[in-house]
C-alpha cells in the first residue's frame, strides 16, 4: 500500500474547556472518497477544524506527504492543498458571487480550476456572478461555497454537512457534481448526516461516536447493523 | 456674508475632518478597534512632517513622501505586536491599549519637543487664496484639504471594490475565521488596516501642522472631531464621513461667529442633536 | 453518614481580612491625632481616588460601560459645591451631599443618548459629553468663566473656624465617602440586582432570555456611579478650594489615572481598584519627579498588564492564593450531616 496522502494519528482536540476528539486515528489516500459519519456531537466538524487548522493539535496528529501539519495556522495550510467546505456555507456576505469565488483561489495553488471551470460545473453561478452572495438561494450559496474552495486547487477537500438545511431535489444536483470533483484526483473527505448518502459517494468510512472512532473500513465490509450500533453506540 | 462666508470655509474644514474620520472608520471597518490614540497618531504625524521639513530642508507636502510611508510601517508593526493580541477577546483590552498608547505618545512628545506650540511653515500656501467673486475668498490650503479628502474617499472606494487588499479587508471584518481559510492572515490584514489608515493620519497630520499650530496635547480635539464626523456621518460610510466632517465643520464656524468660545461647543451640540435625532447617522450602511 | 451542602460566601480569608480591616479603619479615622498636615491631604486624595476608581471599575468592570468620561461628573460635582455655595450660600459639606442629586439629574437624561453608542464608541461619546461639560462652564462668568474662581473665605470659614478643625472634618468626610462608596458597591453586587448585573457582563443575550431587563440595569448602575462621582468630584474640589474648568474636567487627572488604577489592580473585582489606587500613589509618591517620563511609565505598564495579566495584580494574587476579600460568588460547601 502506499504512503497515505493525510494520516491522523491519535489526534485529540477540542475547545478550551472541552476536549472533543479522543485519540483518533485513520488514514486518507490520494485520489480516495472518505465519509465521517456519526451522530450529532460525535466531533466530525470539530475533526474538520482541527485539520485545516482552526483548532490546535500537536505537530505529528497530522501528517501530510509525510510533513508534520498539526497546529499549523489555517492559512498555511490552506497553502498546502487541504480546503475546507464549512457547514453553513459562510459565505463573505458583502462579497458579490464572483468575488467569493475569486478570493477563494487567489492565495491557493496553481492548478487547473478557475472560475471558467467552477462557473461549467455550476451555470447557474455564471447568471448571478456580480449578484451578493446573500441573494442567492440556500442551494446557490452551497454551490458557491463548493467553488470558492475548489479555485484553491485542493489536493484534499473537506465538505462538512453540504447537504444541511436544502431541499432534496437540490441536494440531489449538489452530490451530482460531486464525481466531477473527484475524479480529477481530489481526495474528499464528507461530512454528512444522511449515512446512506454519503456511504454511497465513498470508497472507505470512518465512523465517530463521543469523539473516538467507533467503526472504520469500507462500506461494503459492514452490516448495516454494525454501522448502525457505531453510529449510535451500542445500549 | 460673514453666514455665508462661515457656511463655505465649514465645508472646506470638512474635508479636514473627513481625513480624521475616514482612518477611524476604515480600521473600525475592517476589525471593530477603535483607535483612541488616533487623534495622537495625526499629531505625530504633525511632529514627524515638522521634523523632516527642518532637517531636510522640503516642503511640508513633499515630505508626505517620507511621513506617509513612516506613519504607514510604524503602524503595521504597532499593530502587529500591541494591538493584534487584543482582538478578538473584549472591547475591554483593545480600548485601554491605546488609551495607554495615546498617553506614551503624548507625553513621548512633550519629552521631545517640549509643550510649546509648532507651525510648519508651506512658502506661502497657508495664507494664499483665490477670489470666487461676491467678496468670496477661498484658501488654497483648505481647498487642498477637501481635494484631499475627496480623492482619499475615492482611493479607499477603489480599493475596497476593486483590489486583492479590499476583498482581504471586507472578507476578514464579514468573516475573520473562514477568511484564514482563504491562506489569509488576518494578522497581515488588520496591520496593512491599520497602516493604510495611518497613511490617511499622515496627511491629515501635515494638513493640520500647516494649516494652525499644534502641541502635543492637541491629539485627542483631534480624535473627537473625527469621531463626531464618523457618528454624524454613519458608521461604516465612507461618503458619510465626508458629509459628517462637513456638517461638523458648518456648525463651527457658525458657531465662531456668534462668539469665538462657541466654535468647538457648537460642533459638539449638533453632534448630540444628531444623535437624538438620528442614531444611525445621515447616511447609514444599509446592511447594519 | 449523608453528605449535605450549604451555600457560603464568606471565606477564611475574608473573616481574617475583615478583621484587620476593622483595625486599619480605626487608625485612619484616628489619623488627625498622628498624621502631619501633609499626610492627611494625601491620604484625603487616596479616598478620593479609591473612590473614583471603584465607581469607574463597578461600570466597566461589571457592566462593560467603559467610560473615558467620568471627568464630566467630577468636575460637575465641583462646579455644583462652588455654585451653591456662593450663589446659594448652601453650607459647603450640604452642598457636596446635593451634588450627588445634581449628578444623577444630569445624567438620567444624557443617558439614553449616550447608550445609543456602542462600545468603545460610547466611550468617546462619554468623553464628548465631558468636553460639552468644560466649554459650557468656561462660558459662566460668575465662576471665573475660563480661569476659574476659589472658594471665598467666608465660606470656608463656614465649615469650622479654625483651619485644624476644618481640615479634620474635610479629611473625615473624604474617608466616609471613600469607605461608604465602596461599601455601597459590595451592597449592590451582592444584591440581587449585582447578579443581574455579573450576568449582563458575562453574556448580555443570555441574561435578556433569562429575563434581566439590561437597558434598565444599565441606567440604574450608569445614574448610581454618576451621583457617587459627583459627590466625589464636590469634595476633591472642597479639598483644593480653587476650580477651573481645565482642572475640573481633566481626562488624564479623572479618568486616565482612574483606568490606570483600577487596570493594575484588577478590573471586575472590588479588591482591584483598592490594590490599584494604593500602587498609583505609591508610584507617584517616588517616582513623579520624572515627569513625562514617569506618565509614558505608566502607560505602557497598563499596556503590559493589559496584555500578559488581564485580570491585574490582585487577579494574579487572588488565583495564585485562592483569596478574596470581598466574596461575591456563593460557592456550594459540602459538610458531613450526622
Amino acid at each position: 500500500m502506499n504512503a497515505p496522502l493525510l494520516r491522523i494519528e491519535n489526534l485529540s482536540s477540542g475547545y478550551a474547556d472541552f476536549q472533543a476528539l479522543f485519540d483518533v486515528s485513520f488514514d486518507l489516500h490520494a485520489g480516495e472518497a472518505l465519509a465521517l459519519i456519526g451522530a450529532n456531537g460525535a466531533g466530525k466538524s470539530t475533526l474538520l477544524k482541527t485539520i485545516v487548522g482552526l483548532l490546535p493539535c500537536a505537530p505529528q496528529m497530522l501528517v501530510h506527504r509525510g510533513d508534520k501539519i498539526g497546529g499549523l495556522s489555517a492559512d498555511k495550510i490552506v497553502r498546502r492543498g487541504i480546503a475546507l467546505v464549512p457547514e453553513g456555507r459562510r459565505l463573505f456576505r458583502s462579497l458579490s458571487v464572483e468575488e467569493n469565488l475569486i478570493i477563494g483561489g487567489e492565495r491557493g495553488r496553481a492548478g487547473e480550476w478557475s472560475l471558467e471551470r467552477v462557473y461549467a460545473l455550476f451555470p447557474i453561478l455564471r447568471e448571478k456572478r456580480q449578484q451578493p452572495s446573500t441573494s442567492l438561494s440556500g442551494g446557490q450559496q452551497q454551490m458557491v461555497a463548493i467553488g470558492r474552495a475548489l479555485m484553491a486547487n485542493p489536493e484534499i477537500i473537506l465538505f462538512d454537512e453540504i447537504s444541511l438545511g436544502l431541499a432534496p431535489a437540490i441536494i440531489k444536483d449538489i452530490y451530482a457534481a460531486l464525481p466531477s470533483i473527484t475524479s480529477t484526483g481530489v481526495s474528499a473527505i464528507l461530512v454528512e448526516q444522511d449515512v446512506t448518502r454519503a456511504l454511497g459517494f465513498a470508497q472507505s468510512f470512518v465512523c465517530l461516536q463521543e469523539g473516538r472512532v467507533s467503526l472504520a473500513g469500507k462500506p461494503a465490509d459492514h452490516s448495516r447493523a454494525d454501522i448502525v450500533a457505531a453510529y449510535f453506540g451500542s445500549h | 456674508m460673514d453666514w455665508l462666508n462661515a457656511i463655505v470655509q465649514g465645508v472646506l474644514l470638512g474635508g479636514l475632518y473627513a481625513l480624521f474620520a475616514a482612518g477611524l472608520s476604515l480600521i473600525f471597518g475592517v476589525m471593530r478597534l477603535v483607535n483612541i490614540a488616533h487623534g495622537d497618531f495625526i499629531v505625530l504625524g504633525s511632529y514627524l512632517t515638522l521634523v523632516v521639513v527642518q532637517t531636510l530642508g522640503l516642503n511640508p507636502f513633499v515630505a508626505a513622501l517620507i511621513v506617509v510611508p513612516l506613519m504607514a510601517l510604524f503602524s503595521y508593526v504597532l499593530q502587529r505586536f500591541l494591538l493584534n493580541p487584543t482582538l478578538g477577546k473584549d472591547l475591554l483590552a483593545p480600548l485601554l491599549v491605546t488609551f495607554g498608547l495615546s498617553i506614551i505618545i503624548q507625553n513621548g512628545l512633550l519629552t521631545l519637543f517640549t509643550a510649546d506650540s509648532r507651525r510648519v511653515m508651506a512658502g506661502g500656501i497657508e495664507t494664499a487664496s483665490v477670489s470666487i467673486g461676491g467678496g468670496l475668498n477661498l484658501g488654497v490650503l483648505p481647498l487642498a484639504m477637501f481635494a484631499t479628502a475627496i480623492a482619499v474617499i475615492l482611493g479607499l472606494e477603489f480599493i475596497f471594490t476593486r483590489t486583492s487588499l479590499g476583498r482581504a479587508f471586507r472578507a476578514t471584518s464579514d468573516d475573520a475565521e473562514i477568511a484564514k481559510l482563504m491562506a489569509l492572515d488576518n494578522r497581515h490584514i488588520y496591520a496593512m488596516a491599520m497602516a493604510l489608515s495611518a497613511g490617511i493620519v499622515a496627511l491629515a497630520g501635515i494638513f493640520l501642522a500647516v494649516r494652525t499650530n499644534f502641541d502635543p496635547s492637541t491629539g485627542p480635539m483631534r480624535l473627537i472631531f473625527g469621531f463626531e464626523a464618523v457618528i454624524i456621518g454613519g458608521l461604516g460610510s465612507l461618503w458619510g464621513t465626508l458629509a459628517g466632517g462637513i456638517v461638523l465643520g458648518v456648525a463651527q464656524t457658525l458657531g465662531a461667529l456668534i462668539d469665538p468660545g462657541y466654535q468647538v461647543l457648537a460642533g459638539h451640540l449638533v453632534f448630540f442633536l444628531i444623535l437624538i435625532l438620528r442614531p444611525r447617522g445621515l447616511f447609514p450602511r444599509m446592511d447594519g | 453518614m449523608k453528605p449535605g451542602y450549604t451555600i457560603e460566601r464568606a471565606t477564611h480569608a475574608s473573616r481574617i481580612a475583615g478583621a484587620l480591616s476593622l483595625v486599619a479603619i480605626v487608625a485612619l479615622i484616628a489619623a488627625p491625632w498622628w498624621a502631619g498636615r501633609a499626610n492627611m491631604r494625601l491620604l484625603g486624595e487616596v479616598y478620593a481616588f479609591l473612590a473614583l476608581a471603584s465607581l469607574w471599575n463597578l461600570l466597566a468592570g461589571f457592566t462593560g460601560l467603559v467610560s473615558v468620561g467620568q471627568q464630566a461628573f467630577v468636575g460637575l460635582g465641583g462646579y455644583a459645591l462652588f455654585a451653591a455655595a456662593i450663589f446659594y450660600g448652601v453650607p459647603p459639606l450640604l452642598a457636596v451631599v446635593l451634588s450627588g442629586f445634581v449628578g444623577a439629574l444630569i445624567a438620567l437624561p444624557l443617558a439614553p443618548i449616550l447608550f445609543r453608542l456602542q462600545g468603545a464608541y460610547f466611550a468617546i461619546g462619554t468623553w464628548v459629553a465631558a468636553e460639552v461639560f468644560r466649554l459650557t462652564f468656561a462660558q459662566v462668568s460668575a465662576l471665573g468663566g475660563g480661569s476659574g474662581t476659589s472658594l471665598p473665605a467666608r465660606i470656608v470659614t463656614d465649615i469650622a473656624s479654625t483651619r485644624d478643625a476644618r481640615e479634620m472634618i474635610v479629611y473625615w468626610s473624604a474617608l466616609a465617602l471613600g469607605l461608604g462608596t465602596i461599601a455601597a458597591i459590595y451592597a449592590i453586587l451582592r444584591s440581587r440586582a449585582g447578579l443581574a448585573l455579573t450576568a449582563i457582563r458575562d453574556s448580555e443575550i443570555a441574561s435578556e432570555s433569562l429575563g434581566v431587563n439590561i437597558a434598565r440595569s444599565k441606567l440604574v448602575l450608569y445614574v448610581v456611579t454618576a451621583a457617587l462621582t459627583t459627590m466625589t468630584g464636590a469634595l476633591i474640589f472642597l479639598q483644593k478650594l480653587r476650580i477651573s474648568p481645565d482642572a475640573a474636567f481633566s481626562v488624564n487627572d479623572w479618568t486616565a489615572y482612574v483606568i490606570f488604577m483600577v487596570v493594575i489592580g484588577g478590573i471586575g473585582t472590588i479588591e482591584g481598584p483598592i490594590v490599584g489606587t494604593l500602587i498609583f500613589f505609591l508610584l507617584r509618591e517616588t517616582l513623579s519627579d520624572l515627569g513625562t517620563i514617569y506618565l509614558m511609565l505608566l502607560g505602557a505598564v497598563a499596556i503590559l498588564v493589559m496584555l500578559k495579566a488581564p485580570k491585574g495584580l490582585w487577579g494574579l494574587f487572588s488565583s495564585a492564593t485562592g483569596i478574596t476579600l470581598f466574596p461575591l460568588r456563593r460557592r456550594v460547601v459540602q459538610f458531613d450531616a450526622k
